[in-house]
């Protein structure tokens, strides 16, 4: 009995182990944490576009728009949140963000795209290999004291590309994100 | 001594009656199975129906709970066959498996509608079914989720389960099909436009 308690206590550790190390996130993949909806009743968007979806998107397309389709099958993810700030939460996701931006730029993210106007502010990072291919896209936006979003898209995508991927998914938030870095 | 003398003949006539009657009971348990199976929604969208329910914690009374199961849409997809359909409301309905939907009133949901907890004890009821939600928004005690199993999923096997909640109702619904015919059709439609397109070229 003393054996089999020796060779648990020796297995569970290496157990437990080899499953933190089985299942790591891609490279472009983020984890912005879990997001609650605010007990104010604001506006909460939560999409998550698996691989599974998105490959269902591009055969869909694949005849009519192929090179849409082309675009969708470099994807792996499209994750995108969009919380509307109150007093409750504001300190909380307005923190986050700040958090999301620091652990970017020390995982070696590139801030490529910059907009501030207004009390509006856009950060887009991108994850690249080798500098020639896209392993993933962040943006992270703060809509003066009202909104944030944060976007995540895993696979081979340029900023450019995002409203249309919006349109083509039909996620408002996201075309409508493409069309401002765009401009 | 001769054995053979003391062996019974078989009594066929009793075996044939139990073969019928227990025909009868099992025609009568899926006759009943099959009825009622009618107004019973599948374990993932009761699932859902539960944790939203267990969420709100009102009294509630349902509308509506109808479930077409593969059966069913069959019977519907071989009667179709028989008349002449347009291709595209042919290629709907082949593409339906399973269709349900339930519908609840909830009563005195004023001010009590958590959205936020409904959706955290859905996504862990989803999540233990090794389903995942696809979309979640939540606007003013409103409420729409939608999940899908995390595995298994194409074109040829489409399964998906929607949570809405408005004011004083809430709806669960489910459909399972195969979008084939349906890329298909859209297809052969891009076929047809681009074939006009090279035809008016020239």
């Amino acid at each position: 009995m003393k054996r089999f308690t020796l060779l648990g206590t020796a297995i569970l550790p290496l157990a437990l182990g080899i499953n933190a190390l089985g299942d790591p996130l891609p490279p472009g993949q983020v984890d912005f944490g879990s997001f609650s909806v605010s007990a104010s009743g604001g506006q909460f968007v939560e999409v998550n576009v698996t691989s599974s979806l998105i490959s269902l998107a591009s055969k869909f397309l694949e005849k009519d728009q192929p090179d849409v389709a082309q675009v969708l099958k470099g994807l792996q993810l499209v994750h995108v949140n969009v919380i509307a700030l109150d007093d409750q939460n504001r300190s909380d996701i307005v923190s986050r963000i700040q958090a999301v931006r620091k652990d970017l730029e020390t995982k070696g993210w590139e801030r490529i795209v910059t907009v501030q106007e207004k009390s509006q502010d856009v950060g887009v990072y991108l994850k690249t290999q080798n500098k020639d291919t896209v392993q993933g896209l962040v943006v992270v936006v703060q809509d003066g004291k009202n909104q944030a979003v944060f976007v995540n898209v895993v696979g081979d995508i340029k900023p450019e590309q995002l409203a249309m991927l919006g349109d083509k998914l039909h996620i408002d938030p996201l075309k409508h994100i493409g069309e401002q870095i765009g401009k | 001594m001769n054995t053979n003398q003391t062996v019974q003949p078989p009594h066929t006539g009793l075996r044939t009656v139990e073969t019928v009657l227990l025909i009868l009971l099992v025609g009568f348990v899926l006759a009943v199975v099959g009825v009622t199976g009618y107004f019973r929604l599948s374990t993932e969208t009761a699932t859902l129906r539960e944790s939203a329910l267990g969420s709100l914690n009102v009294p509630w009374n349902h509308k509506v709970n109808l479930h077409v199961g593969f059966f069913t849409t069959g019977l519907v997809r071989i009667g179709s066959h028989f008349f002449k359909l347009p291709p595209e409301a042919q290629a709907g309905i082949d593409s339906i498996h399973g269709a349900e939907v339930g519908l609840y009133n909830l009563q005195g949901t004023a001010g009590v509608v958590d959205t936020g907890t409904i959706l955290a004890r859905a996504d862990k009821a989803m999540s233990a079914r090794r389903w995942d939600r696809v979309v979640g928004v939540s606007h003013e005690h409103e409420l729409v989720a939608v999940y899908v199993p995390r595995k298994g999923l194409s074109t040829a096997r489409m399964r998906c389960c929607v949570l809405v909640l408005q004011a004083d109702k809430l709806v669960v619904a489910g459909a399972s099909g195969n979008f084939d015919p349906l890329v298909e059709i859209a297809q052969q439609h891009l076929a047809l436009k681009d074939g006009a397109q090279r035809f008016a070229l020239r």
